[in-house]
């Protein structure tokens, strides 16, 4: 369409805003150009282009070409409010800010500071994320914060930190991989979910890389892979095993790294002895044949880069899952080097920089353990107060939920995060929240869990709020934001400053600007893993994004490879982790028959709060679909588009059919962006990985029937 | 061999493209000298309008610079101007006095614009439209001053004034004749691109003859013949050429209108060729860079021996470089010259396209909005090819994308990342005159992000070049034989005019008919509901089959569920009872599965569902039988009823009379219907337009049409 010709008295009424898209961690760099629209009534239309930047070069997908909308949406929540006679009424800031005061005083008087639970999201800048750790602890006492960030990275990040010593995204850069000569995409739709990213996977192929995707849907990115392993949900541990013991078995091993780098070896090599191809390809349901194939080609590349995300990640045993692909990276030697490493794709815009700095409920800033004495020291240092006021650890997020639900933590304030639609076993969880004394959700939209909320408190949205967001690679970038927050809506931090002086608190949080917050981070985060001490405003200003580890505010030319002679370990070593293959950790029956796994679609994100406001976005992915085999669906006598539910265990929902030959027979996949009835998290399991608490979302035995043939419950 | 002495006259874009030509054919046969009268070594002429309208720059414009010609050995006198040409002795003369002799004499003095003889025409502040200078002194002049005036509305005039309007001036075209363009363009196209230009904010006094140009010791305005007047401190002729033939006419070579050359572009002296504007061949002197440059290509290989066949004439073309506008005009395309083949005219992509013929043989074409075509007609026109060809279908060898491109609707999403549809692409390639995958991808961020459909775009790159628009477009045909005009013409007409009732609507658009036929009354009085619903009362009266197009509802009795079918229908019923719909639309609301009411075959369908209410809209239970599709989910009665409004008023404003609502939906993107109706704001415009219309429709008729069963 050719864009309507203004005139240039219109013209002059333009507004600029360079940003960056909220929707993944990607980070794309954009501008949108605000201009009167031509009715010239108080309306105004929107131009979007890309910036270029290292990481997306200037590309965007439809979910940035249309990110604005939410942002200017009529929906957006721009006044306090609060529940008074069951239904949400405008209050003032004062009272809003005095109620919680009272409310979480009275609750820590009754119960202790730890019935005060704090619960935060992986798209809050660095900045809130900080100082959202920095509140519960400090400001509220409790040590129970954690975040949504759990249910996205939490298996790849304690795998890496457990094998390397540190958990940064990628453990090279994004142009490595072009370089590559093998590369291995396990678990991960970039296609939909990072589709920016995929010209580099392309010049990979260009380059004549062999792609090996895992992946139990013909996905788009698999439409691309050499070799597409289809494996059977929840067995990706198993089918790593079968992957290193081809490389075992041909030798395929980079055994000068191995000595001087590593650690147990001989254990993995013991227990490789114990597994058989055969047993691998039952469990995986592929052929061994192929396993073999795509692990030479693994083995034989000169270099080659792993990536995981979700798909392996979502599983009660990601954590070790991943590991085993970690293994793989160590036996051949492919990182620490040029077009070689690991890489943990995150989803969420900040999921990397969320989890560093403290709103996790084991960490405080820099990566730092808040069981360690010696990070207990600093960082309390930093913040002035005692070690020993510092709370000890918490749980995790779902973890917090059950908590919740037995009434030891009476109060939540939810900031950055919709948890009745995004955590596992969504009935429980609802009933839970039902049961607080006091629910604030921080917020720009009534979302399903503001709905639930006492008070809603109204924030500003990424066109508003300035600060710093970390890419899945380990990049630092600074979203600077001009527009002007709506109505009374609050930057997420400022709200926290606000509450922490009702609390008495003010003097550990004077800050005026994203940036005072920032500086402290740096102070906070430096000496730990993840150092940003040399990262400054003016800087990113300068260089447009830096990587971390960053200790010295100088320059330094050699950004962005880890690894490269030493890993994070105190011995510099990296550790092998021997991997048993497991069954998934729920097998189908004859009740549940078939696996249920979820994931994500291009044009939405997260759980809909954000991409439903936006018209052109809803216009793409109207509602939420179960997608299965064309045989499957014969048998369960489904027709396409027709009303299913889909029935587990935990609970039941119901979602139109969509038909494909494009999945395997025993999996039925459905998107997570959708709450309500169309909820697929009524019906996945709430177990959790035991190394790292991730709920295993992506393995559900269910069982789908058509809605036609139940008879319909009045409601 | 001693190198025979080669003289151009003319520094110019014909003279230059001839010696370019000489090298390429004999690098070492000629020594080469060069005179020319402007300071500058040759430059694009053609962009001056671009460096005028900003887009490019001055230095960027020069074809062959300093160094071009002293790598050549070529001899250049720049601001040289030759004054006296002596046959006899082959000698040149300059003003400056210094001679050459030749062997052989090239003629390239192009041509001047042609000032009128207009009574205070060479007052300071009135100027052409020619060169570099010409350019640089309008620049200077939009630092000084507001008001500009352009005398000519011809292609040269429409570029200079664009360009005026660029440098911050406010610019009137002056033209003598009624339209735009006349030599190049029929009135339809000329008053198209008039709208465009207006819009853009040119003004234009159309059939006015300049008496004088006003003003003291400068110019300060014009006065028309008619005595009115108009301010202007910039005044820019652009009336016409007339070609250089002064030294030539002195010398005594023959000359006509130009300088009379042969078809090896020798002229009455053996030793002295002409070309370019100076020159004329077979009665014609051209006025564009096209047959000039075949001009120079056969003067070439005639000085160098090589040219078997003379040059045949060539068929100028037309094309306008104003940004934003696109204009292409070839062959005999005036009334009484050749008959009309073919009219298209798509209101929707503003486009407009004529084809002429004469003796069954394409003799000319205009095409307005998209001139990607413009190279095939020429061709057609060149070869004078039957009229037949003008359907032809190129021959199949396609990969699987390509076969695909042709097959899949223009709604289609092709890049799912930037979400651009097939039509979206096509467009910027027929409309934008983008040649390649890249170039759209630049333009419409097609392939930009993932790339995953890059195949796609370069097979619809391909398609879009390869066929004609008609292919693509269906050809929008006349309401009736009462008029030449669509329905969507018509409705834009409608819409953009301001009239007092039908007949003035008919009166105005050249209805042939004046009282018309039934088929287009019903359609003027449905439109007229549309856009004029306060003045109704005549158009009812009109508008005979007004019962039959209701919105009559379906609602079987209610299953037990949480929804409230009864309430709906009925606050729907009360907001569109009265509202005029361009044909009949039945709907059918259900509460679910378990009480089927044949929602998805009718043409706006609303369920329950474990998601809420779903809103379908192009359902049709007859044939062609077709299922309706979602349009929205809504978790609110309200909302549900929103939509459905919405749906409905899109459909009143986006169909034609008579046009079903599965039909209207075929040739719309669904994607784009879904963003305006959920779209809140535009939901509420939409909303508050039926709610407008609907308030003036109030009529006595129409009972209750909820037939519950
Ligand atoms: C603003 C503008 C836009 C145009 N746009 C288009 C277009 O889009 N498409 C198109 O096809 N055509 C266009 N034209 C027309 C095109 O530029 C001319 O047809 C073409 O330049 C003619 O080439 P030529 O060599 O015959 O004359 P010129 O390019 O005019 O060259 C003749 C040269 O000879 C010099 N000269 C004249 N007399 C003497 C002498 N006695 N001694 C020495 N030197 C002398 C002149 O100063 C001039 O430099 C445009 C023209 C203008 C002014
Ligand atoms: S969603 Fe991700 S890939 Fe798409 S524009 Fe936003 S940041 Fe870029």
């Amino acid at each position: 369409m050719q864009p309507i010709r203004k005139s240039s008295a219109v013209k002059d009424a333009l507004v600029v805003l360079d940003t960056q898209c909220p929707f993944c961690s990607v980070q794309c760099k954009m501008r949108v150009v605000k201009e009167p629209d031509a009715t010239g009534a108080n309306r105004f239309t929107y131009s979007i282009e890309g910036l270029p930047n290292a990481a997306s070069e200037g590309r965007l997908c439809v979910k940035g070409r249309n990110a604005h909308q939410h942002a200017v949406s009529r929906d957006r929540i721009l006044q306090p409010l609060m529940k008074k006679n069951g239904q949400h009424v405008p209050v003032t800031w004062e009272e809003a800010l005095n109620t919680i005061a009272s409310s979480f005083q009275t609750i820590t008087q009754a119960h202790g500071a730890d019935a005060l639970g704090v619960y935060g999201g992986g798209s809050l800048t660095n900045e809130t994320a900080y100082l959202l750790g920095k509140f519960s602890r400090v400001a509220l006492g409790t040590r129970y914060v954690d975040y949504n960030g759990r249910f996205c990275m939490s298996a790849a990040a304690s795998a890496g930190n457990k094998t390397f010593g540190v958990d940064r995204g990628l453990t090279c850069r994004l142009s490595d991989i072009p370089l590559a000569r093998c590369i291995i995409l396990a678990g991960t739709n970039i296609a939909e979910c990072q589709p920016t990213l995929m010209p580099y996977f392309t010049k990979a192929k260009e380059n004549g890389a062999i792609i090996i995707v895992i992946d139990p849907r013909i996905t788009a990115t698999a439409d691309m892979a050499d070799i597409h392993l289809q494996v059977k949900p929840g067995t990706d541990a198993a089918l790593a095993n079968g992957l290193l013991k081809v490389l075992f078995e041909e030798n395929l091993l980079d055994h000068s790294f191995i000595a001087n780098r590593t650690s147990g070896y001989e254990q993995l090599k013991a227990h490789m002895a114990s597994v058989l191809l055969e047993e691998v390809a039952e469990l995986t349901g592929l052929k061994e044949a192929i396993i073999r194939k795509a692990a030479l080609a693994y083995g034989l590349a000169e270099t080659g880069i792993i990536f995981t995300a979700r798909g392996v990640e979502q599983q009660t045993d990601g954590h070790v899952a991943v590991r085993n692909f970690l293994n793989m990276v160590l036996a051949t030697g492919k990182i620490g080097k040029v077009g070689c490493g690991y890489g943990a794709i995150t989803g969420q815009g900040n999921g990397q920089g969320g989890r560093e700095h403290g709103q996790k409920s084991d960490q405080l800033p820099g990566y730092r353990s808040i069981e360690k004495e010696e990070d207990r020291r600093y960082v309390a240092g930093v913040w002035g107060i005692e070690p020993d006021e510092l709370p000890r650890k918490g749980v995790s997020a779902y973890e917090m939920m059950e908590f919740v639900h037995r009434q030891e933590i009476r109060s939540l304030f939810v900031m950055g995060s919709n948890p009745v639609v995004s955590n596992p076993n969504a009935n429980l969880v609802e009933e839970a929240l039902e049961s607080l004394e006091l629910l604030v959700v921080a917020d720009m939209f009534m979302s399903e869990t503001a709905r639930m909320a006492h008070i809603i408190l109204p924030i500003t949205a990424y066109l508003e709020n300035t600060g710093t967001l970390t890419n899945l690679e380990g990049r630092v970038l600074l979203r600077e934001s001009t527009a002007a927050a709506p109505g009374e809506s609050l930057h997420d931090w400022a709200i926290l400053c606000q509450l922490a002086e009702k609390l008495g608190k003010q003097h550990y949080f004077k800050y005026d600007s994203a940036q005072d917050i920032f500086d402290e981070l740096r102070l906070a985060s430096r000496g730990g893993l993840a150092d940003y001490y040399g990262i400054t405003y003016e800087r990113l200003r300068r260089e447009g994004s830096v990587y971390w580890p960053c200790p010295s505010t100088d320059e330094d030319g050699n950004q962005g490879m880890m690894f490269e002679h030493k890993f994070a370990h105190p011995d510099g070593k990296a550790i092998f982790f021997p991997v048993n293959s497991k069954l998934p950790q729920e097998i189908p029956d004859e009740r549940y028959p078939l696996i249920m796994t979820n994931g994500r679609v291009l044009a939405h994100y997260l759980t809909g709060v954000q991409t439903h406001k936006s018209p052109s976005l809803a216009a793409r992915s109207l509602e939420n679909y179960v997608e299965m085999h064309s045989a499957t669906a014969r048998k369960h006598r489904i027709e396409d588009g027709e009303w299913v539910e889909v029935t587990s265990r935990r609970g039941s929902f119901s979602v139109r059919s969509r038909i494909t030959d494009k999945i395997r027979e025993d999996t039925v996949f459905v998107p997570m962006h959708w709450g309500g009835l169309q909820n697929v998290n009524k019906a996945t399991s709430p177990e959790l990985d035991p190394d790292c608490k991730m709920p295993g979302f992506k393995t559900s035995a269910v069982h789908i029937a058509p809605l036609r043939l139940k008879s319909y419950k009045s409601e | 061999m001693k190198r025979e002495k080669l003289v151009v006259i003319g520094n110019g874009m014909a003279g230059m493209k001839c010696v370019e030509e000489i090298l390429k054919l004999e690098p070492h046969r000629f020594h080469i000298t060069v005179f020319g009268r402007e300071p500058h070594p040759n430059y694009n002429r053609i962009l001056l309008s671009k460096v005028l309208q900003g887009d490019s720059t001055i230095d960027s414009i020069v074809i062959n610079d300093w160094s071009w010609y002293e790598e050549r050995e070529i001899k250049l006198y720049t601001g040289e101007t030759v004054v006296h040409l002596d046959i006899q002795a082959r000698q040149v003369t300059t003003l400056s006095g210094i001679r050459a002799n030749y062997d052989f004499l090239i003629i390239a003095t192009g041509s001047s614009a042609f000032i009128p003889p207009i009574a205070g025409i060479h007052k300071p502040g009135v100027i052409a439209f020619r060169s570099m200078e010409d350019c640089a002194t309008m620049i200077d002049y939009s630092k000084k001053y507001k008001k500009a005036a352009v005398i000519g509305g011809g292609l040269l005039g429409l570029e200079a004034a664009r360009g005026l309007l660029n440098l911050g001036m406010q610019t009137e075209v002056i033209h003598n004749a009624s339209y735009l363009m006349n030599r190049q363009l029929d009135a339809m196209a000329a008053d198209m691109l008039r709208r465009e230009l207006e819009q853009q904010g040119m003004r234009f006094w159309l059939s006015k003859e300049t008496e004088s140009i006003t003003g003291l010791n400068r110019a300060k305005g014009i006065r028309f013949s008619n005595g009115t007047t108009l301010e202007a401190d910039l005044i820019v002729i652009s009336v016409g050429i007339r070609p250089n033939i002064t030294l030539a006419k002195e010398s005594g070579l023959t000359t006509n209108r130009a300088i009379v050359v042969d078809d090896f572009m020798r002229t009455s002296d053996p030793h002295i060729y002409a070309v370019g504007e100076c020159a004329e061949h077979r009665g014609v002197a051209y006025g564009l860079v096209a047959p000039l440059y075949e001009q120079g290509k056969v003067l070439a290989g005639s000085l160098c021996g090589t040219q078997a066949a003379g040059y045949e004439g060539s068929v100028p073309y037309a094309q306008l470089k104003v940004s934003g506008v696109e204009v292409f005009s070839v062959g005999s395309i005036q009334q009484g010259e050749a008959d009309t083949a073919l009219q298209v005219y798509d209101g929707i992509q503003g486009t407009y396209k004529k084809i002429t013929m004469k003796d069954g043989k394409v003799s000319g074409a205009i095409l307005f909005g998209s001139t990607a075509e413009g190279t095939t007609l020429l061709g057609l026109v060149k070869r004078g090819a039957p009229i037949a060809e003008l359907a032809a279908k190129p021959k199949e060898d396609q990969s699987d994308e390509d076969s695909i491109a042709v097959s899949m609707s223009g709604h289609e999403t092709v890049c799912a990342c930037n979400a651009v549809t097939k039509s979206s692409i096509i467009c910027a390639v027929m409309e934008d005159g983008l040649q390649t995958a890249e170039q759209v991808r630049d333009r419409t961020k097609a392939s930009s992000s993932c790339g995953g459909c890059r195949p796609m775009v370069e097979a619809i790159v391909r398609y879009a070049l390869r066929y004609d628009k008609e292919s693509l477009a269906p050809e929008v045909a006349a309401i009736c034989s009462c008029t030449a005009y669509s329905h969507d013409m018509v409705k834009s007409a409608m819409k953009s005019g301001v009239f007092m009732n039908i007949q003035e609507v008919m009166a105005t658009l050249g209805w042939l008919n004046p009282s018309g036929c039934p088929t287009c009354s019903d359609a003027l009085a449905y439109y007229w509901t549309l856009y004029y619903p306060q003045l109704t009362k005549e158009a009812s009266a009109q508008d005979r089959n007004r019962d039959s197009r209701n919105l009559i509802l379906h609602v079987p009795s209610p299953a037990i569920s949480g929804f409230n079918t009864t309430l709906l229908a009925k606050h729907l019923h009360q907001a569109c009872q009265y509202l005029t719909l361009p044909s009949p639309v039945k709907g059918a609301i259900s509460s679910g599965i378990h009480s089927p009411a044949g929602v998805l075959v009718h043409d706006i369908g609303i369920a329950g569902s474990p998601a809420g209410w779903e809103i379908y809209a192009g359902g049709h239970a007859e044939h062609p039988v077709k299922q309706g599709q979602l349009i929205g989910i809504a978790e609110s009665d309200s909302l549900a009823k929103e939509l459905a409004i919405a749906i409905l008023q899109l459909y009143r404003e986006q169909a034609e009379y008579g046009e079903r609502v599965w039909k209207w939906l075929e040739r719309t993107s669904i994607d784009e219907i879904r963003e305006l109706v959920l779209h809140v704001e535009h939901r509420m415009d939409l909303m508050s337009r039926a709610e407008a219309a609907a308030t003036y429709l109030t009529s006595e008729r129409l009972g209750e049409h909820i037939c519950s069963q």
